[in-house]
């Protein structure tokens, strides 16, 4: 009797092992008075709890991998200053001297007060921020009980598949190091932070699997498709043969990928595509050579700007820029300028009285209305580009004019470098990133002033389809191949072809091996990724005929009925 | 106490901080007020905190728009008075909570 379980795909990848079912029962507490003499002991039992704690969110901050968004570290970063904070560890060691009570029994009494504080809050926004402090109590917690095996979940570093309510980020580090294979999650969505994570870290997951604990036995061996978004147990013979094959098939292909390296990126019927890497941090540099990309398609400078109390002046900037010209060593590389809003500037936020950010100041519209903002990167890039093959993007535009004033600005910063007699370059290409309906619609206009275009697929169907991505309740009408989004796609390389502009994509859609064929039988040409993804589309790529894509991917563009339209992807597959 | 650190300096201000002295923001006021050599607390109703505590900071539950009373004493009492009245009256949300384009 087989038994199938439907989730939600969170992260891909066939695992068939033995499951974990983690129930997370409150720890339990117990009060133990103590003789005088242990008292101080018991104090430093306390510290080396705390230490360890902090320690082990130290060492899980190290784990996470690039590319991950910044808040999974931030919210670690909070995590480690309050169990460093010093009033929290009076109040800790006081309780225990007081009372002659075991350290445990004093972080209990600690926890019931804030609690109590944090019931008392009428904010609930504030009031729900409890969760922090429990999850802080209840990492020392552990440290406390089982100072030998602190894992949130047990696991003795066998590989398991991890089945569970809804783990932390944090946490599903550490079961990972304690033998975490795949993972089952009650609740949680694709887009929260552990799976996000759990895509980084290559572990297969599967969530919003309702009830999982209760159907599934510990110990018995399951299945988890984390592409499908389904597990098996109970699973006849014939269908883990399937599975096993289908495993093996899985770590061949990843073999076979690493073959591709030296490949040139071509179609069949010889067609060359360029494929970049999109990159924000040092390691991202790495991962870019390692995955053997022709150059950097994006790279984000957002990261420069925070966590700083003022603004980072041009030589920093200067400095940055640089790095990622000499790591890409003589390849060509795409800086974007900054691409934020208001708020999420050192200082910024007395500025910012938007009430939708999505649609207000952001991007070049910001820069463009604050030259101090502006200017320091201008001419931080006029002087790297002497360096290397640079070439710059704008975020967010809407107008040929953005570029036109952009423009200006950049001559206004040569004259000043001329006069203050520093090396600039006098040709630096300038294009724009086309990822709100409006830029599509009008492309030929930013066409006509710009070098290149690149289309930023995450913010176009998010802004095309009134969808926020990290919004569960939409999901179902999130669809990167809606043929509205299709359309503007469509419109932007007709009008890149129609001015000889160059046409690149850097969102997620130009990292997805499931939309390579269409995205080149609508005629692109170059593709920015997460460097993870580069051979995987490059596989897509050398078995891509896009004579015989073309017609496809243009039905698809009018094709509104979804059975039709699953066809038609089907046989774009095949093609 | 030695009597250079007696005298109490006092601000009153209202907390910009959108969604009000969450645990982001209570971390970057704690360490900004660690950095000063002075004596810092900070008043919301009947509840008082240690500035350079996230934990007491947290605990005090102020939201958007609530009157704060800022307490300094020490050497750099007005100095730190000063940064701390900056700190909380932009709103210091933390960049990336937002989906960033093009992630």
């Amino acid at each position: 009797m087989s038994l199938l379980l439907t989730g939600k795909p969170a992260a891909r990848g066939v695992v068939i092992g033995p499951a974990r079912i983690v129930h997370g029962a409150p720890l339990e507490v117990l009060e133990y008075v103590l003789p005088e003499r242990f008292i101080e002991d018991e104090v430093r039992r306390l510290r080396r709890a705390l230490a360890a704690a902090r320690r082990e969110l130290a060492r899980v901050k190290q784990c996470i991998p690039p590319g991950t968004p910044t808040d999974v570290a931030h919210f670690l970063e909070s995590h480690i200053a309050m169990l460093r904070d010093r009033s929290f560890t009076r109040a800790l060691t006081g309780l225990i001297r007081e009372r002659g009570c075991n350290a445990e029994w004093a972080l209990k009494l600690h926890h019931d007060s804030l609690l109590a504080a944090f019931e008392r809050m009428e904010d609930e926004y504030l009031r729900s921020r409890q969760e922090d402090i429990t999850q802080v109590v209840q990492r020392v917690l552990r440290h406390l009980l089982d100072a030998a095996h602190p894992a949130p979940a047990g696991g003795d570093g066998k590989p398991a598949i991890y089945v569970i309510a809804e783990p932390s980020p944090a946490d599903l580090v550490l079961m990972h190091e304690h033998g975490l294979v795949a993972l089952v999650s009650e609740s949680g969505s694709p887009q929260s932070h552990t799976s996000i994570l759990a895509r980084s870290l290559g572990v297969a997951a599967v969530t919003g699997v309702t009830n999982a604990r209760q159907l599934l036995r510990d110990a018995e061996t399951l299945v988890v498709d984390g592409a499908a978004g389904v597990v098996h147990a109970d699973m006849a013979f014939a269908g883990l043969r399937y599975y096993r094959a289908r495993r093996r098939e899985e770590s061949r292909r990843g073999t076979a990928l690493r073959g591709l390296l030296r490949r040139r990126s071509r179609t069949r019927d010889d067609r060359r595509v360029r494929l970049l890497a999109n990159v924000e941090l040092a390691e991202d540099l790495k991962a870019m050579r390692y995955h053997g990309a022709e150059g950097v398609g994006l790279y984000r400078t957002e990261f420069l700007y925070l966590n700083r109390e003022t603004l980072p002046d041009e030589e920093s900037l200067l400095a940055a820029y640089l790095k990622v010209l000499h790591a890409a060593g003589g390849r060509p590389v795409t800086i974007r300028t900054l691409d934020a809003a208001p708020r999420q500037l050192p200082g910024g936020g007395t500025r910012d009285r938007a009430a939708n950010p999505a649609l207000g100041l952001r991007g070049v519209r910001l820069c463009l209305h604050d030259p101090a903002l502006f200017m320091p990167q201008l001419r931080a890039l006029l002087r790297a580009a002497v360096h290397g093959r640079l070439r710059v993007m704008l975020p967010m535009v809407t107008r040929g004019d953005d570029l036109v004033q952009t423009r200006q600005l950049l001559e206004q910063a040569r004259r000043a470098l001329r006069r203050e007699g520093l090396r600039y370059a006098r040709q630096l290409p300038l294009g724009a990133m086309i990822e709100v309906p409006a830029a599509a619609l009008a492309a030929h206009d930013i066409a006509r002033h710009a070098d290149f275009l690149s289309i930023g697929t995450n913010d176009l169907v998010q802004y095309t389809l009134a969808v926020d991505r990290a919004d569960e309740s939409v999901g179902r009408w999130h669809d990167a191949a809606h043929p509205a989004v299709l359309q503007l796609i469509q419109a932007t390389l007709n009008a890149g072809a129609g001015t000889g502009t160059a046409v690149a994509m850097c969102g997620e859609m130009a990292g997805d091996p499931r939309w390579t064929r269409l995205l080149l039988g609508l005629g692109l040409r170059e593709f920015s990724m997460r460097p993870a993804s580069l051979l995987e589309v490059k596989a897509e790529v050398l078995v891509a005929d896009t004579g015989r894509l073309a017609p496809l991917a243009r039905r698809l563009l009018r094709e509104t009925d979804p059975l039709k339209r699953q066809r038609l992807l089907e046989r774009l597959a095949e093609a | 106490m030695n009597s250079r650190a007696s005298k109490w300096h006092e601000r009153r201000i209202r907390l910009a901080a959108e969604r009000g002295l969450h645990v982001r923001p209570a971390q970057r006021l704690a360490e900004l007020a660690a950095g000063f050599d002075a004596e810092l607390r900070i008043a919301y109703g009947t509840r008082e905190a240690d500035a350079a505590s996230i934990m007491d900071l947290m605990t005090l539950g102020a939201p958007h728009g609530s009157r704060l009373t800022l307490r300094a004493r020490g050497p750099e009492a007005e100095a730190a008075l000063d940064a701390l009245q900056e700190l909380l009256l932009s709103d210091t949300e933390p960049a990336g909570d937002e989906p960033a384009a093009d992630r």
